[in-house]
């Protein structure tokens, strides 16, 4: 018992960091000469069991704009949600997780159209809809339509045109992991919603068993 | 996997090599030469360049106008480097203010009226090819306080590789003609209007385009689906046509010594596809056609580990680049798996293998050959056999190798006879990918060398866009080739068609083969090849017309792909005559500037005097009249047939950065909710 509040000091401590703990992770596989070719999602390469690229393919960058853009971008990011929005980390590295998974899902079913990627945006698209839903629900100011009105035109404006504000002919910045971001973080959104109304119906059918009787339907009746 | 990873960081190499050249002097550019000491007061005034690249081909113009301020007249050197696949198709120069366009004699011919009309005081101009390296105007006279206008045009296939498509306007000398070097200075500056204007009007959906290190660049796109990219000085234009006094209105100086490139990439998700050009002008007579064939994406993988030697130009010319091609080529090194195995030879005036043989790819033999090549300069001479000798020895039967080539230059000490190559490489069961680098490397040598292994050259500029070399080098050589290819055309009579030999083709590759046919109808064309030992065809069925006068410009670059061939024989059996003939009066017939037929340029009346028939000024003519008409049609004017339904292979695909605006959104987020969060505190103090 004695140690506990260190533990939460420390557990603070390092819940704070974390966000430049990503971005330190980014830097180190954007300096590594190794990580480039060893992490990016390369179809040929998955295809012959380098399965890991699936997901790592978000982690490592083209080059330097390309790095310290989305790299930037994930610190503040990660800090607002945080701090401005109360989306903790944990939360986060949930929206990430499935962001990534989907658009690697993408990726592959995509075919030998897209033989390679790499990069963060997607993913963070994806965490980007989670931000704008809790600014909504604490603010309900319309500007926050605004801007997720902008997001999907931006969106929209790539997938038509089939151009970017950066556009590369080389590694061209792909509209649809910008999409598929969006639209699996609007799916965590949904999913974490629906599981707060099941747990907030099972913290009520439990409070409306009789006291003496057990409660068998979760962790949080009593 | 890794080997893969290996040529392409060698092309990341050999491209990145070539930043150290971006420095280049007036001396290294296109431009006014000068003998060494001598100064000239001639100037380059205007320099305005059209490109226009339609159906599977680019056409650019170049006009300039060159200016003589001194006070007595004098003749105007103007050269610039070859560009690749390039058939020169007219030169014009203005007489009198009236456009005057050259024909084409044998070069000796062509030199000695030249010198004629100049000792007799009358105006002339003369193109010619100097090697491999550069073309040559030479105008006279440039009189005092006066200047002069000329026109040069020619004609390149446009080739998609990997879905992207790539134009070059080589402006960027890369200096290794020692004896022109010693000779001329050349003054790359443009006083006047510098303009580069490409259009692109292709039948195929196009994403983007892109020119790299030109941040001056506009690109625009045509409701129709057309791309314009344009870079200009700002100065404007002469007043009216004909005119061409310098504009009043100074602007920023231009210098040549930057090459321009120009990149496009088509839309993804197309099918594999043939496309077929034709030009016929007379029923009875011959017609030319250009098959263009983009493969579905669809050659197996290759695993398992290689074997990789590394041939590496060490000589004084690659003084400013080796240090950034050796750091390449360690972190090159450092990504190979411990199957592959690896060696290194540089070379300068002889041949020096770095390891022992080849070595596993050990992180500890890796790093000790990283340690070592920290120690190497660049100096002395090129001996390019003895470096390839080297390299082609020693390999296992049992493995499949791969051999990269580094050059930026021209073999001077040892054996440097192209033939003496060829012999080197027949026979041997590796695979050569050569990386050309600049503008002035021995170009159709190491294309031929390449060619005759079954690999792949590739040449890089100063301006290319260095992730885009790697990602296309990826592509192929993650996946096996399709060899032993075949064109059968059945329906048609055919013939000359060329190339005669065709090489392998690898992912993401275009085959482009020309010929000509007789009668016409309905024909059944039909590509066959071996992949990894599987047959595989594309066909499809196409109309020959009886006439058809849309794209005359295909008869030059038929050929121009005939002499090419003519010069790969030259090059495998050494000088013979008749092919030397053959290639002239090709050469003749067709209207093209080569390294034995020269552009020649005469008062009107003087062309009858010295007996040459006007018969190039009648095909440009054509060709104008055939542009102009295309400009006004829809893009496509070919024959299009879908040969497989599977999508053709496409570069990779980044994040891209999220940029600015996204960034602006979540600072718009934060804000809203500072904002709500300042409201909220003041309720509470209320």
């Amino acid at each position: 018992m004695l140690g506990f509040p260190s533990f939460r000091i420390r557990a603070a401590l390092v819940a704070a960091r974390m966000p430049f703990a990503a971005m330190a992770a980014l830097a180190l596989l954007f300096w590594s000469p190794q990580a480039f070719d060893l992490f990016f999602y390369d179809r040929a390469a998955v295809a012959v069991g380098e399965i890991w690229r699936l997901l790592t393919g978000h982690l490592v960058h083209l080059g330097f704009q390309h790095f310290v853009w989305n790299a930037g971008t994930l610190l503040s990011m990660m800090l607002m949600a945080k701090h401005m929005l109360g989306i903790g980390y944990a939360r986060q590295a949930g929206v990430l997780l499935l962001v990534g998974v989907a658009i690697a899902a993408v990726l592959w079913l995509r075919g030998p159209a897209v033989g390679a990627y790499s990069g963060l945006s997607g993913a963070l698209n994806g965490l980007f809809v989670p931000m704008i839903y809790a600014t909504w629900q604490q603010t309900r100011d319309r500007s926050t339509i605004v801007v997720a009105l902008l997001s999907l035109s931006k969106i929209a404006y790539e997938a038509t045109t089939g151009d970017t504000l950066f556009v590369d002919v080389s590694w061209p910045a792909s509209a649809e992991a910008h999409a598929t971001g969006l639209g699996a973080g609007i799916v965590f959104v949904l999913l974490e919603g629906k599981l707060r109304r099941v747990r907030r119906r099972g913290r009520v059918s439990c409070a409306r068993v009789p006291s003496g009787t057990s409660c068998e339907c979760g962790s949080t009746g009593g | 996997m890794r080997t893969s990873a290996l040529f392409r960081t060698m092309c990341l190499v050999g491209a990145a090599g070539l930043f150290g050249a971006v420095t280049v002097g007036t001396a290294d550019a296109a431009g006014l030469l000068t003998p060494k000491g001598s100064q000239s007061p001639l100037q380059i005034v205007d320099h305005e360049v059209d490109v226009i690249v339609e159906d599977g081909y680019a056409i650019t113009t170049i006009e300039q106008t060159f200016a003589n301020p001194g006070a007595t007249d004098l003749e105007a050197i103007y050269a610039f480097p070859v560009p690749i696949e390039a058939a020169v198709a007219e030169f014009t120069y203005w007489i009198d203010g009236q456009p005057v366009v050259a024909e084409v004699l044998p070069r000796d011919d062509a030199r000695r009226a030249y010198e004629q009309e100049k000792a007799a005081g009358r105006e002339t101009a003369l193109a010619e090819q100097h090697e491999h390296m550069t073309f040559n105007m030479n105008v006279w006279p440039v009189r005092a306080n006066s200047d002069v206008r000329v026109r040069m045009s020619y004609i390149q296939p446009a080739r998609l590789d990997t879905g992207v498509g790539r134009y070059l306007y080589p402006l960027e000398d890369g200096g290794v003609d020692e004896v022109a070097k010693s000779f001329w200075t050349a003054d790359a500056i443009v006083h006047g209007r510098f303009r580069f204007e490409l259009r692109l009007h292709v039948d195929y959906p196009v994403e983007a385009v892109r020119v790299p290190d030109h941040a001056n660049a506009t690109v625009t796109q045509t409701p129709e689906g057309a791309w314009h990219v344009t870079i200009d000085n700002g100065v404007a234009p002469p007043v009216a046509e004909g005119e061409t006094t310098p504009a009043a209105q100074p602007g920023p100086v231009a210098s040549l010594d930057t090459d321009v490139l120009v990149y496009w990439r088509q839309a993804e998700g197309l099918p594999g596809q043939a496309d077929l050009l034709m030009h016929k002008a007379d029923s009875a007579g011959t017609g030319t056609f250009m098959l263009t064939l983009t493969p579905s994406d669809d050659l197996p993988l290759i695993t398992g580990g290689r074997d990789w030697t590394f041939i590496v130009d060490r000589s004084g010319s690659m003084d400013s680049k080796i240090a950034t091609v050796l750091h390449g080529l360690s972190d090159g090194l450092q990504k190979l798996t411990p199957q592959d195995r690896y060696r290194i030879i540089l070379f300068n005036d002889g041949a020096q293998t770095v390891t022992s043989g080849f070595e596993q790819a050990t992180p500890e033999n890796v790093n000790r050959t990283v340690a070592a090549l920290r120690r190497v300069g660049a100096d002395g001479g090129t001996n390019l056999f003895a470096g390839l000798q080297t390299g082609l020895q020693g390999h296992d039967a049992d493995r499949s190798s791969g051999v990269i080539l580094i050059t930026d230059g021209v073999a001077n000490v040892g054996p440097v006879e192209n033939r003496d190559f060829l012999n080197l490489i027949a026979n041997k069961d590796v695979r050569l990918f050569t990386v050309i680098m600049g503008n002035s490397a021995n170009t159709p040598l190491l294309g031929h060398l390449a060619a005759a292994s079954n690999g792949v050259a590739t040449q890089v500029s100063n301006g290319d866009d260095i992730l885009g070399v790697v990602t296309m080098a990826m592509s192929k050589l993650n996946f096996h080739a399709m060899n032993q290819l075949q064109v059968e055309i059945d329906g048609v009579q055919v013939g000359d068609l060329t190339p005669v030999e065709l090489s392998s083709l690898y992912r993401g590759q275009q085959l482009i083969v020309f010929g000509h046919y007789w009668g016409g109808g309905e024909a059944q064309v039909t590509v066959r090849g071996n992949v990894a030992g599987t047959e595989r065809d594309y066909s499809g069925t196409f109309t020959f017309p009886d006439t058809v006068t849309t794209h005359p410009e295909i008869e030059r670059l038929w050929a121009y792909s005939a002499i090419e061939d003519g010069m790969r024989r030259t090059a495998m059996l050494g000088e013979n005559a008749d092919t030397r003939q053959n290639m002239t009066d090709i050469a003749l017939e067709y209207g093209l500037l080569t390294p034995f037929t020269s552009m020649l340029v005469l008062r009107e009346d003087q062309f009858a005097a010295h007996g040459i028939e006007r018969r190039n000024e009648q095909r440009v003519a054509v060709e104008t009249a055939a542009r102009g008409s295309r400009s006004q049609a829809q893009p496509s004017q070919q024959q299009t047939v879908v040969v497989s339904n599977s999508p053709r292979s496409h570069v990779g695909q980044g994040s891209g950065p999220v940029g600015p605006l996204f960034a602006a959104l979540i600072a718009w987020l934060g804000l809203t909710k500072a904002r709500a969060r300042r409201r909220e505190q003041a309720v509470a103090v209320a």
